[in-house]
């Protein structure tokens, strides 16, 4: 029982600004000093770069013409104002991709909500016109009639994840194409449509958000949502930033469905990993680098005796589309019976939770809703002045603009206090 | 003697012979027509919002820009995606085709198809091996694809080296390749199990067939090595229709079995593996466009090797209709198709019991 | 053409099927290899044609030891016709089946001279108007007729027919003899045929070579070679040998000798050992 009752951090809010965060490079050209913004700085760096004062920079040629000089300075005055014509973006496949301003309509290639709740919550929802099958037709994993209401009139399939239909792309026409799955993406085949492979991940996620509002030309909707995560990110480090190592719940986390016997723990590094540490739990799996999974069995969970356990849970189990904790507490009390298990601490004192995996692990402000609740679960006393529901109520309302009730549904359970 | 008998003569044999090699050779020009048709089937089939004329236009406006133009829909349509597909489709169906005729005539056993020199094995494993492990023999853009290729080729090679020295009879080859199958699938099977999920779902979506990602280049790399081998393995037709009458009769005969085998194994693993680089595995084409084949028009190799070669294309381009076009947008992999397809047909094939000489 | 065998050995790790086999063909000659079964008559054909390589000896075409020949080459001087089974051949029509004969000859394609030269070697067997038949369709007879025509559609000058009449009917078996025998005489080619039936070895050929285990045990005309000592001695039957029919003995086997230690059963390398052996004998 690692709950340090009595070691308690003044709670304070801090406002964004003097983020501890860590800082990065917005990837956009004309971002010449390199910092998280387009702004007059770049304007000054380039009046040295030009005089030679100052060196060359990756992002100094603004308009990608191959010198840095006066239309450069143009160029980025343009986009401070939000003027520009064109966009030079940096992306993931390492290519520099021009993109004509303002972009009107857009195609999501991708598998992965983040991104998709990244464009929303910069307010261009209204803008896109195409997204992979998943989304949109019943059945596949990211098709919510709740969650993702406005895709399912309008927005037209373009074809599976590994397989685009690029026909279909051709036709919709969309200034712009965004893929979180350029492997799967070739842009030879649509090759009048820009193309920018950009991931949002736990990792990347401010920086990204930063991109896609320059790109979308949403930038103070970006920064408020930026500031937004950064405050909660904070405030989360803060209260755990003084628990020592030793002192931290060892959290195990795995998929988990009745009678499973085999479960897959992902690797230190991905994602899922990630939410917890950021939570302050100690990851039980450390050992496991990378951010593939490995299968293990009961007899590895047990010797390692976890004190809490956090299951995610599939769309029949929990989302915003279940009203009932049914199912989630039948998973959950056929695990506490199994007699494997009964000497395990989580099991002992009964700190077994789920989470909805599409909703809060692929989605959920990037992780951060999801690293909130593991939060609460694990350090309860510590963050009792939190209303983790309140929190993910704004996001939903306020961020992903939708008439969801988050305390109707089930996204997570048992719900902390 | 039976003396009502009708005096034939020579001249009436060579003409009764004329006309049944006639017979062979209009089969093989009327399949070319029926994949020309299919190709332009093909060709203007899709979800582009183009029409059909549309589509033609833009394909002459290629050639006759002064009597022709297209919208710049339709030209990416038909020239970056449809044709690239299409093209590849074809190299393949020929490739796979006449791979497999072949492959059933040396070993002497109808289920023999092009991936039986596990050519398939190898070819998964180097994908899989660039793409979970990032490792491989060739770099950069083409690390997924020269791997695959450097693999299938070795695998190949692997057997026919075995056969080599030990003696190139059917079963020698067959029983190699069964061994070495076992332990390539063993170490793909590996490597996907201790894999990153993202990627192992990449290698094993690569190795299902498909002409997604064709493209010109791979086009033209594989149609080069096709053409190239098509005329090196039709030299030996001729040994290959002697090879039907027993090992021993067509040594008899001039032939030097071994190193016909040998000879012809290297050519075919050289353009199988080419195609599969670039296409993953597709299916039964390489063991069902030959028994078809060979129903209509016999087993003279002479013929059956381009026959079998252009009702594999035609096979491959009607997959790829299929598969494009069954439920849009959603693309089938072609791999698929020709399963789902081949599997009944060659059910079919063998309840009639019309598979020539099996 | 003249072939000429020297101290030829053949055999598998387990046990020697040719011992020291001399012998010579001379040109235009028809030679008759007799023996009974497993005595080495086929496997002396195969060697002959380079099917199957020897040990020890040498076998000289016109003066050239056959292994420096190619396999192309070969088939240019020497036609075998294997023995047909009841298995079945793969289709094909005949005249095919006969123009694989021209094979050694083709260059990238044949011409329009190999066909007529097919169709006119499937004249002189009889079985022109079966020319566009599938060979699978024919009668055994007709089908060795084909693989005779295979062999004689190469244009060589040796033959070897490796036991022609065994599933022939007396009629095919007296035309496919007589068809050989008179390609010798009239063409001047030399043919060594292996066959059972004692008579038609002793009516059709010039000499005859008589085999045991695997060695040659007598060699000469047919009535030097068939005598009721050699026959005896070899089979282990008791013939009785009438010399009329114009010089070419006849042969009338009386019985077996079932009950005596058959010759050749003697020599050959039995499983059972020595003391098993002799408990069933005790």
């Amino acid at each position: 029982m690692n709950k340090h009752a009595s070691v308690l951090l003044t709670v304070i809010f801090f406002t964004a600004l003097s983020a501890s965060a860590v800082s990065y490079t917005l990837q956009i050209f004309g971002n010449a000093n390199m910092d998280e913004i387009i702004d007059d700085a770049d304007i000054s760096y380039l009046e040295k770069v030009i005089k030679g004062e100052a060196d060359n920079t990756k992002f100094s040629d603004a308009n990608n013409d191959g010198t840095v000089d006066e239309k450069d300075i143009d160029q980025v005055q343009n986009i401070i104002d939000g003027t520009e014509e064109i966009l030079v973006v940096f992306d993931d496949t390492a290519r520099s991709v021009e993109i004509p301003e303002p972009v009107k309509s857009f195609v999501y290639h991708g598998h992965n909500s983040y991104v998709y709740e990244t464009v929303r919550a910069i307010g261009v929802s209204d803008r896109i016109i195409g997204i992979t099958d998943r989304f949109v037709t019943p059945g596949g994993n990211r098709y919510s009639k709740t969650y993702f209401p406005e895709l399912l009139s309008n927005v037209e399939s373009v074809g599976e994840l590994q397989t685009v239909n690029y026909e279909v792309v051709n036709n919709l026409n969309p200034d712009v194409v965004l893929t979180d799955a350029r492997e799967y993406y070739d842009h030879t085949k649509t090759p009048d449509t820009p193309v920018i492979a950009l991931d949002v991940n736990i990792t990347n996620s401010k920086e990204a958000a930063m991109r896609y509002g320059y790109i979308f030309g949403k930038v103070s909707e970006a920064k408020e949502y930026v500031d937004w995560s950064t405050e909660i990110e904070n405030m989360i480090s803060e209260k755990i930033k003084d628990i020592p190592e030793s002192e931290r719940p060892l959290a195990y986390f795995s998929g988990y469905d009745l009678d499973r016997t085999k479960f897959s723990v992902p690797g230190t590094d991905s994602y899922r990993a990630v939410m917890i540490k950021n939570a302050g739990g100690r990851y039980m799996g450390d050992e496991i680098k990378g951010t593939g999974s490995q299968s293990v069995d009961a007899e590895w969970v047990i010797a390692r005796n976890p004190d809490v356990i956090f299951f995610s849970a599939g769309n029949s189990v929990l989302g915003y589309d279940i009203y009932s904790p049914k199912n989630a507490t039948e998973a959950i009390d056929e695990f506490l019976k199994r007699p494997e298990f009964a000497d395990v601490e989580a099991v002992k004192n009964k700190q077994v939770y789920m989470i909805s995996h599409p909703y809060i692990l692929c989605g959920g402000a990037s992780g951060l809703i999801g690293s909130l609740y593991y939060a609460k679960w694990l350090y309860p006393d510590l963050f009792k002045d939190i209303d983790v529901q309140e929190v993910h109520q704004e996001f939903v309302s306020k961020f992903q603009h939708l008439d969801l009730d988050v305390n109707k549904c089930i996204s997570a359970y048992p719900l902390p206090e | 003697m039976n003396l009502s008998e009708l005096e034939i003569s020579d001249e009436e044999i060579l003409n009764s012979y004329q006309k049944y090699m006639g017979r062979k050779a209009i089969f093989i020009v009327s399949s070319i027509l029926v994949l020309v048709l299919a190709a332009g089937l093909a060709g203007s089939m899709g979800q582009a919002k183009i029409t059909i004329w549309d589509g033609y236009a833009a394909f002459f406006a290629k050639f006759f820009p002064n009597y022709f133009s297209s919208s710049w829909l339709a030209e990416t349509t038909i020239w970056n995606l449809r044709l690239p597909r299409i093209a590849l489709g074809i190299i393949a169906g020929i490739g796979l085709g006449i791979a497999g005729c072949i492959m059933q005539g040396i070993l002497k056993n109808p289920l023999a198809s092009p991936y039986t020199l596990g050519i398939s094995a190898g070819a998964s494993f180097g994908a899989s091996l660039a793409i979970i492990g990032g490792a491989g023999l060739v770099g950069g853009d083409y690390l997924i694809i020269g791997n695959a290729f450097a693999f299938s080729l070795l695998v190949s090679l692997i057997i026919i080296g075995f056969a080599a020295r030990r003696g190139a009879t059917p079963e020698t080859m067959v029983l190699v390749g069964i061994a070495i199958l076992y332990i390539f699938s063993a170490a793909t099977t590996l490597l996907q199990y201790f894999g990153e999920e993202t990627a192992v779902v990449q290698a094993v979506f690569w190795s299902v067939g498909s002409l997604d990602r064709a493209s010109w280049s791979k086009v033209l790399i594989a149609g080069s090595v096709v053409a190239l081998s098509i005329p090196l393995l039709m030299m030996k037709s001729w040994d290959m229709n002697l090879l039907t009458s027993g090992d021993d009769s067509a040594r008899s005969l001039g032939v030097n079995v071994n190193r016909i085998r040998i000879y012809t194994m290297a050519i075919i693993s050289l353009m199988v593996s080419s195609i599969v680089c670039f296409t993953g595995t597709i299916g039964f084409i390489g063991l069902v466009a030959p028994h078809i084949t060979r129903i209509i028009i016999g087993t003279d190799y002479r013929y059956l090797i381009p026959a079998s070669g252009i009702v594999g294309a035609i096979l491959v381009v009607g997959s790829d209709v299929i598969s494009r076009n069954v439920i849009p947008p959603i693309i089938i992999p072609v791999g698929v198709i020709t399963a789902f397809m081949g599997g009944p047909l060659f059910l079919y094939l063998i309840m009639k019991r019309r598979m020539g000489y099996f | 053409m003249k072939l000429i065998l020297k101290d030829l050995e053949f055999g598998y790790s387990s046990q020697l099927i040719l011992k020291k086999i001399s012998m010579e063909l001379r040109p235009s000659e028809m030679l008759g290899v007799i023996g009974p079964n497993g005595s080495g008559k086929s496997t002396l054909i195969q060697c002959i044609d380079g099917l199957l390589k020897p040990m020890n000896g040498s076998i000289l075409l016109d003066g050239t030891d056959i292994k420096g020949i190619s396999r192309k080459e070969m088939a240019k001087k020497i036609g075998y016709v294997p023995q047909t089974s009841s298995r079945s051949f793969f289709p094909s029509t005949v005249l095919d089946a006969v123009l694989m004969g021209r094979r050694p000859h083709l260059g990238w394609r044949s011409s329009g001279g190999d066909v007529k030269k097919a169709i006119k070697v499937l004249r002189l067997m009889g079985i022109e108007n079966l020319a566009m038949n599938d060979i699978n369709q024919l009668s055994g007879g007709q089908q060795q007729k084909v693989l005779i025509a295979r062999a004689l559609a190469q244009e060589s000058s040796i033959l070897l027919l490796d036991e022609p009449t065994s599933n022939l009917d007396i009629k095919h078996q007296l035309e496919v003899v007589e068809i050989i025998r008179e390609m010798v005489v009239e063409r001047g080619i030399s043919a060594i045929m292996a066959v059972h039936d004692l008579n038609l070895a002793s009516k059709y050929t010039d000499r005859i070579i008589m085999m045991k285990e695997g060695r040659i045990v007598d060699q000469g005309v047919p009535s030097e070679v068939l005598t009721q000592e050699n026959i005896r001695s070899v089979y282990g039957v008791v013939a009785e040998v009438i010399n009329n029919n114009g010089g070419s003995p006849h042969v009338i086997p009386v019985k077996s000798l079932r009950h005596q230690k058959s010759p050749e059963l003697g020599n050959f390398p039995s499983k059972i050992s020595q003391k098993e052996h002799a408990k069933v004998i005790a």
